[in-house]
């Protein structure tokens, strides 16, 4: 019987920089023709704010604050979408300042098992020999590993795996691939660059990560 | 072209409300700070994750769940294909499809004819020669634990021409010019 | 995997250094052509990829035969900028550094460098976008080159594109295009870009094909002909224009890659019966888009009675689209009634020594040789 399914995946995009929260609005996003008229009646604003913008899209949730924009979608036929709308928005807004940039995965997987669920943890972070000699059953909280950024890049990428907010026998895998835009001007040049040429390729090396870690913390001992 | 300029302008829905202006409570210092941590989200650092909530609350409603799934709506892809539309009929477009593959092994290039009415109403305009689109094929499920098999068409939202004068040189063009031509 | 794997024996053999090899691959929406003109000097001209291998065809066929590339390939043509003879040579390029990179005098015009460098739409392609592959194959070369110190050499009517300095000399020539139609052949690429509020998207390639360049090949005694996608009708006389002046051909060819996939509007009798000899050897590269399939069968039927040697480099087949096996993915694509566009392997490939009369003739994959 398979242990655990992949029930959700999440992509996000998230830029640090420096925003103007107020001006983004659903409304601001059709009158520029990046989203359509009808996503943005239907949109559910939760706060719109010189210092904090937020609000859902059918398709992705966006928060501005003033020194972060952060777009988050757990559709998998919008994760092309939403790289395509914050290049979109980017090039309507040129001279915004982007100087770290994070192209996030994250996996939910759901086992079935509670036992299994269990050791998967074990699997993963080994309690034998000193967490079990110090601690009354320990288990994973989370843990992070941090690791080099693909060669000709500035950044790095971290792991992450803690259980899931959305499944009560949940595993959350999610890669952080965080990118330092070192550039001579500071505007969303390059920032749009690397989208367009990094943005695939990062979701596909960050799935591979994921699945190798699950792979490895289900398989039978 | 937007402004950053003007950081502290006073967005529109809040005006409505005001008669002389914004209001103190709403315009104090940390305003994003305290929405943040009253919805339960905090910053530790800077880092390019999204924040996100581990509320307790929302883990021991799941506790009480008889199921181990809750209806969590979300998509997943089977098959990606980026289309480009070739023909518009009356009630139907042709498109040459690529296949969304990392992989140029596993290159496919299909053509199909989709009707116009399965593509969302706001979009419609959109449906020209030319355009761009991804189709994904793939299954939602909904909150209801309910799933559905289907394919979508999302068409790609791409900067217009408007501006663009192909007469005009650009430095870029002439650095381009002399340098194929052999002229450095 | 390789598209070889079941011909291995004979199609690994490379061509001898006193033979001629002319390989012509058809994968059903692309075409390209490989020419070794002795001596492990090659030619590329055109590019395709074919469903299931790495790379374009012509380079994945030279790697089989265990050629280097960076060196043998003297000469890369891109004779025009439709996605069916353009897709992958940008990587053919990359391969070979020593090749000189020729491509159609019509385009050497600061419009076309900035709709290609400098426009909405190069800006927006970005190397894993597909919809776009003439445009983005040239963005590619044109900045590999710059970057290599490189510059194209614009081919365009009765120009020697490269000679070779080997004992059976060998000078590749273009017949076109002429320059009376430089001005209209880039009017007619901007028509295609859209004005205004138009998000960007995919320029069609124009109709009639006025940048198109045909190639002379002459190697010891041999002529061969590559005709490219060069058109005669109503709008464009091109076939006409070639023929008013030929100033390089001194003898007719026995081999003849026909114009625009053996397409009525590729035809012109000049072609019969000034530049080729009786009976020649001729192939055709199938093509298909949008329910229309070239050759027709008209077609064939045409150039049947100029020749007893057709050959086709694809052979089409109702073959369904996609390896998956998901039910619901075939589902989908059965509602879109889909049709697959990039087919199987098809190759000809044509061998001939210098000093002999008659061409060796091998079909692979799905080419085939029309009987009469």
């Amino acid at each position: 019987m398979r242990k655990a399914f992949l029930e959700v995946k999440e992509q996000s995009i998230v830029l640090i920089g420096n925003f103007n929260p107020a001006i983004f609005h659903p409304q601001w996003l059709a009158r520029k023709d990046l989203i359509g008229s009808a996503d943005a009646d239907k949109a559910s604003i939760t706060v719109n704010h010189p210092d904090i913008s937020e609000f859902q899209l059918s398709f992705c949730n966006i928060q501005v604050l003033v020194d972060r924009f952060s777009i988050t979608s757990s559709q998998e036929t919008h994760f092309k979408s939403i790289r395509d709308l914050v290049i979109n928005i980017l090039k309507f807004l040129p001279e915004t300042p982007v100087i770290q940039m994070g192209i996030n995965l994250e996996h939910h997987y759901n086992f079935s098992d509670e036992k299994e669920y269990i050791q998967f943890g074990h699997i993963i972070v080994p309690k034998k020999p000193l967490w079990d000699s110090i601690t009354d059953d320990p288990g994973v909280e989370k843990i992070s590993i941090r690791f080099k950024q693909d060669e000709g890049y500035e950044g790095h990428k971290v792991i992450t795996l803690n259980p899931s907010n959305k499944y009560k026998l949940g595993v959350r895998l999610q890669v952080n691939d965080h990118l330092d835009l070192l550039s001579s001007t500071p505007d969303a040049s390059m920032a749009i660059s690397l989208l367009e040429k990094k943005y695939d390729l990062s979701i596909e090396k960050s799935s591979q990560l994921i699945e190798k870690v699950f792979n490895y913390g289900i398989s039978s001992k | 072209m937007e402004s950053q300029a003007n950081k502290y302008s006073i967005p529109l829905h809040l005006n409505e409300n005001s008669s002389n202006g914004p209001s103190n409570s709403i315009y104090r210092k940390g305003f994003a700070k305290n929405f943040l941590k009253e919805a339960g989200m905090e910053r530790d650092s800077v880092q390019t994750t999204p924040i996100v909530s581990f509320p307790q609350e929302e883990v021991i409603h799941h506790r009480n769940l008889n199921k181990n799934t809750q209806g969590v709506s979300h998509s997943l892809i089977l098959d990606e294909w980026e289309g480009c539309i070739t023909d518009v009929k009356e009630d139907t477009f042709i498109a040459k499809l690529y296949k969304q593959t990392q992989s140029e092994s596993d290159l496919e290039i299909i053509e199909g004819e989709f009707e116009i009415r399965s593509v969302p109403e706001q979009d419609r305009h959109l449906i020209k020669e030319g355009v761009l689109f991804y189709w994904m094929i793939g299954r939602e499920v909904k909150e209801t634990t309910q799933i559905i098999h289907g394919d979508t068409i999302i068409f790609r939202r791409m900067p217009s021409w408007k501006g663009f004068d192909i007469n005009n040189s650009s430095a870029i063009t002439d650095e381009f010019f002399n340098a194929l031509s052999g002229k450095y | 995997m390789s598209f070889l794997t079941p011909y291995q024996e004979s199609i690994k053999i490379p061509p001898e250094p006193n033979e001629i090899e002319v390989c012509i691959f058809g994968a059903g929406f692309g075409e390209g052509i490989l020419i070794h003109v002795g001596n492990n000097e090659w030619i590329v001209v055109d590019s395709c990829r074919f469903s299931g291998i790495n790379g374009p065809a012509a380079l994945h066929y030279l790697q089989t035969l265990n050629i280097e590339t960076t060196h043998a390939v003297k000469l890369i043509v891109a004779t025009h900028w439709d996605d069916d003879h353009i897709r992958g040579i940008s990587e053919i390029v990359k391969a070979c550094g020593s090749a000189k990179i020729a491509m159609s005098a019509a385009i050497n015009d600061k419009k076309f460098i900035k709709l290609v460098v400098d426009s909405p739409l190069s800006k927006a392609v970005s190397l894993r976008q597909r919809a776009n592959t003439g445009i983005s194959e040239f963005n590619q070369i044109f900045h590999h080159l710059k970057s290599q110190s490189k510059h194209i050499d614009y081919a365009l009517n009765n120009k020697m594109l490269w000679k070779s300095e080997s004992l059976n000399s060998t000078d590749i020539v273009s017949l076109s295009p002429n320059s009376q139609i430089f001005e209209k052949a880039i009017q007619s690429i901007i028509s295609q870009i859209p004005q205004g509020n138009v998000p960007v998207g995919s320029i069609k390639a124009p109709k009639p094909n006025y940048t198109s360049v045909v190639l002379w090949v002459r190697a010891g005694e041999e002529r061969i002909l590559l005709g490219a996608d060069l058109e005669e009708s109503s709008h464009y006389k091109g076939w006409s224009i070639l023929l008013e002046d030929k100033m390089f051909i001194d003898k007719k060819s026995n081999l003849y890659k026909v114009a625009h996939h053996g397409s009525k509007t590729g035809e012109h009798s000049g072609i019969w019966t000034d530049l080729l000899t009786e009976n020649p050897l001729c192939i055709i590269a199938p093509w298909t888009l949008g329910g229309n399939l070239l050759p027709t069968p008209d077609d064939i039927q045409r150039t049947v009675s100029r020749t007893d040697n057709l050959y086709l480099a694809h052979q089409f087949s109702e073959s369904t689209p996609s390896t998956s096996k998901e039910k619901h993915v075939k589902r989908a694509l059965e509602r879109i009634k889909a049709k697959p566009l990039l087919k199987e392997f098809g190759m000809v490939r044509l061998r001939k020594k210098f000093n002999e009369t008659e061409w060796k003739s091998e079909c692979f994959g799905s080419a085939i040789k029309v009987n009469i």
